[in-house]
């Protein structure tokens, strides 16, 4: 996890979704999203467990106002966690699926990405948003480290 | 006895093989037939006893001339639109099941452990039914799961993750019972009482009324009637909770709250028409599912949940 891409990542999501991405999916569902996007403020913290070293953090952080990512950056869990309304972790051989193109909602499903800090009722109240959010970051190309 | 009386007699009695001639709207009536008395869990465990089917003995063979050769290309999609929701729907609350015995009475613990062989044979009777009748070739359960995954709307992760993640929360700690009647809200109101029913009811309908799948109605008919016993087993541990506390009713309704925000979606459109159905149908179907479940537990809805209501959007699958 770099800097770079964490920019890149506020960047992708806040011009969410684009035109192919839109055509893809019918007009209700993106008037979800905007209804429930002025909603969305706080902090995500996106994290894997066992990162092999040579990055900046093991989890991506995500300040969100509105619905809009004002700030991202990476840190270390322990202090990514301290101030997230809500962390999504995983392994690394998760992430790895995911960022390769698993579908996000299997994802979920399976608990390749587990809740381990938020209330869930309050994190599903946005299910779809964060799924997109997931989506976003899959088109952002990344470099493989090696296991640790 | 009465007609609904004898209906009723019929469903708890009759085999597998009468199954597949009795109709789906009676079972589901049958569903909701005790609402004043809901059954003990130990009645529950005892009538599992006598209603146990073997999934092995189906012989869908006419179901795959009748999937190739008499419906069309449009039938078809929309089943498995529809069919597929409850193929993942099945494995999802048969995976999801364990942690809830920990913090439960006894006797429904005992009754638990024939909801989970229920889900179990009811995921198996799902993968057989893609096997020789879609069609689909793989080696385990997740191959065809895999393989029936893309026929599923997006929308599915929305109460089936929350189940997931609550379970997770119950996990954690199974004796909390603010976190029981969330979980409950989810598996046995909404997941179980009311998206399952509907799609039942959806898909048997069409079977019933176009003569064709004969073991799939078969056998769907038959898990219609386990998720009875499942169902009024949920909305037994739902108002004796509700008994114990009546502030635990904050839960549920905070539950379904979220439920109904996701409700509100859809990524795509499903096309009813080929089974006989319309989407304003379908949402008739699923508000009046709801209510008969909350009828069973004795709660009513505060004014921005029933406004709620009306935004619904069929997620179609169940479990």
């Amino acid at each position: 996890m770099t800097t770079e891409w964490a920019q890149a990542v506020r960047q992708t999501f806040n011009e969410w979704p684009g035109e192919e991405r839109k055509a893809s999916k019918l007009p209700d569902f993106w008037a979800w999203i905007d209804m429930i996007g002025p909603f969305v403020t706080g902090r995500l913290g996106l994290s894997v467990r066992d990162l092999p070293p040579g990055t900046e953090g093991d989890t991506l952080v995500l300040d969100f106002e509105a619905g809009v990512v004002k700030e991202a950056s990476i840190s270390e869990r322990s202090e990514a966690e301290k101030d997230a309304s809500f962390l999504l972790a995983g392994d690394y051989s998760s992430w790895q699926e995911i960022i390769d193109g698993y579908d996000v909602g299997k994802a979920v499903m399976y608990r390749k990405l587990m809740l381990e800090k938020g209330d869930t009722l309050q994190f599903f109240t946005a299910a779809f948003f964060w799924t997109e959010l997931l989506a976003a970051i899959q088109t952002i190309p990344v470099e493989a480290l090696e296991p640790a | 006895m009465t007609a609904i009386e004898t209906s009723f007699a019929h469903v708890e009695g009759v085999d597998l093989s009468g199954l597949g001639h009795t109709d789906i709207d009676d079972v589901l009536d049958y569903v909701h037939e005790p609402t004043a008395h809901l059954p003990g869990y130990l009645e529950l465990y005892d009538r599992y006893l006598r209603q146990r089917w073997n999934v092995n003995d189906l012989d869908f063979s006419t179901d795959r001339l009748d999937w190739t050769e008499r419906m069309t290309d449009e039938s078809r999609n929309s089943f498995l639109s529809i069919a597929s929701g409850f193929h993942h729907g099945e494995r999802q609350v048969e995976a999801e099941l364990a942690p809830l015995f920990f913090g439960i009475p006894e006797d429904y613990k005992v009754f638990l452990t024939s909801h989970l062989e229920d889900e179990a044979r009811h995921t198996v009777f799902f993968d057989h039914f893609y096997r020789d009748v879609v069609g689909i070739d793989g080696d385990g359960i997740m191959d065809i799961l895999d393989a029936s995954w893309p026929y599923i709307q997006e929308t599915f992760v929305g109460p089936f993750g929350l189940l997931a993640y609550l379970t997770d929360d119950l996990r954690r700690d199974p004796y909390n019972k603010h976190l029981q009647m969330k979980y409950a809200t989810t598996y046995m109101i909404w997941i179980e009482g009311v998206l399952a029913l509907s799609v039942m009811k959806i898909t048997l309908n069409y079977a019933r009324d176009f003569k064709v799948l004969p073991a799939y109605y078969t056998g769907f008919t038959a898990t219609c009637r386990d998720e009875a016993r499942h169902v009024q087993g949920g909305m037994r541990f739902v108002r004796d909770l509700l008994a114990e506390d009546p502030n635990y009713v904050t839960d549920l309704h905070d539950t379904l709250r979220v439920l109904l925000t996701m409700g509100a979606a859809r990524s795509a459109l499903i096309y009813y028409e080929p089974l006989g159905w319309s989407e304003e149908r379908v949402q008739e179907l699923f508000l009046d599912q709801l209510r008969k479940k909350l009828a069973m537990v004795g709660v009513s809805l505060p004014a921005d949940m029933e406004e709620m209501l009306t935004m619904v959007k069929p997620t179609l699958a169940g479990g």
